[in-house]
């Protein structure tokens, strides 16, 4: 399986400053370590508006770690909980939501490592 | 707008302000208050900011907390000279004219363009108070310019009434 994160973007935006591209990536962290708590939650409870939100917050800080698949999924999911469609998908976008973000978390970890 | 700029952010993702902030931070030197809820903005506008980045979906985290448009509303009530620059992950059409009807002066998708967006939208505001300040300038000299041909002409007609001047001299 390739990678699922790129830091071009967040590393130019940093300007090649590696403490800030590490600040966020800790930010990012702690942001998915919520989110993803929060999706299983609300579709637990079928609370599609929180689903929505939750996703919505997600969905804008993937793109900045060029996780540019799972924000597509966000969208996805944001879209179809906003409208109350297509929710039979639901549990089978939150599984696959799930595997990015793990593995997110997996070379994030080791980018914190290494620099 | 003086060279201390005020810029407020608000937006409930610590990720986005604190991106926001080091963005802004790193342009000039502005003067940046932060703020996670609309709340906490609004007990501040007293200080009336010159910028106000506002984040349109304010209650994602904390659902009775004030939306974007609640605060938008208040902000343009109670600082009206403030400008405020909507931020949203939305890039539907409607949202952003709703945002504009409530007095935003720009509103900016979320994503990695954003940052250059709201770079341009502060030189637009730069450009659009210098213009502001011009045309305020030429108002004032028009007005002073008028004011003192009258007077000139009143002094005129009041000195040729009294004889101290004549048609001869050429005055009139």
């Amino acid at each position: 399986m390739g990678t699922i994160v790129n830091l071009d973007f967040i590393t130019g935006f940093s300007k090649g400053n590696m403490e800030r591209v590490r600040k966020y990536v800790q930010m990012f962290l702690e942001a998915s370590a919520e989110g993803m708590p929060a999706i299983e939650q609300s579709f637990a409870a079928q609370d599609w508006k929180r689903l929505k939100t939750a996703a919505h917050t997600l969905k804008s800080i993937s793109g900045y770690m060029g996780m540019t698949d799972t924000q597509n999924l966000l969208k996805q999911m944001e879209e179809n909980a906003a409208m109350e469609q297509d929710l039979e998908n639901m549990p089978e976008d939150i599984t696959k939501l799930q595997q990015h973000l793990r593995q997110a978390e997996e070379e994030l970890n080791n980018f914190l490592a290494q620099n | 707008m003086s060279k201390n700029t005020m810029i407020f952010i608000v937006d409930d993702d610590p990720m986005q302000l604190s991106m926001l902030k080091d963005h802004l931070s790193a342009m000039a030197n502005f003067d940046i208050n932060t703020f996670s809820t609309g709340e906490e903005c609004l007990a501040q506008i007293g200080k009336a900011p010159d910028i106000v980045f506002l984040d349109y979906n304010l209650n994602s985290k904390n659902s009775n907390a004030m939306d974007g448009l609640d605060v938008l509303q208040e902000i343009k009530s109670k600082s009206p000279s403030s400008e405020v620059i909507m931020l949203s992950g939305q890039d539907k059409i409607e949202v952003a004219v709703d945002t504009m009807k409530y007095g935003a002066y720009d509103y900016i998708v979320k994503g990695e363009s954003a940052f250059y967006r709201a770079e341009k939208a502060i030189f637009n505001l730069y450009r659009l108070t210098k213009l502001k300040r011009n045309a305020g300038m030429y108002r004032t000299l028009t007005i002073a310019f008028g004011a003192a041909l009258l007077v000139m002409i009143i002094l005129v007609i009041y000195l040729k009434s009294k004889g101290l001047i004549s048609d001869r001299a050429g005055w009139m």
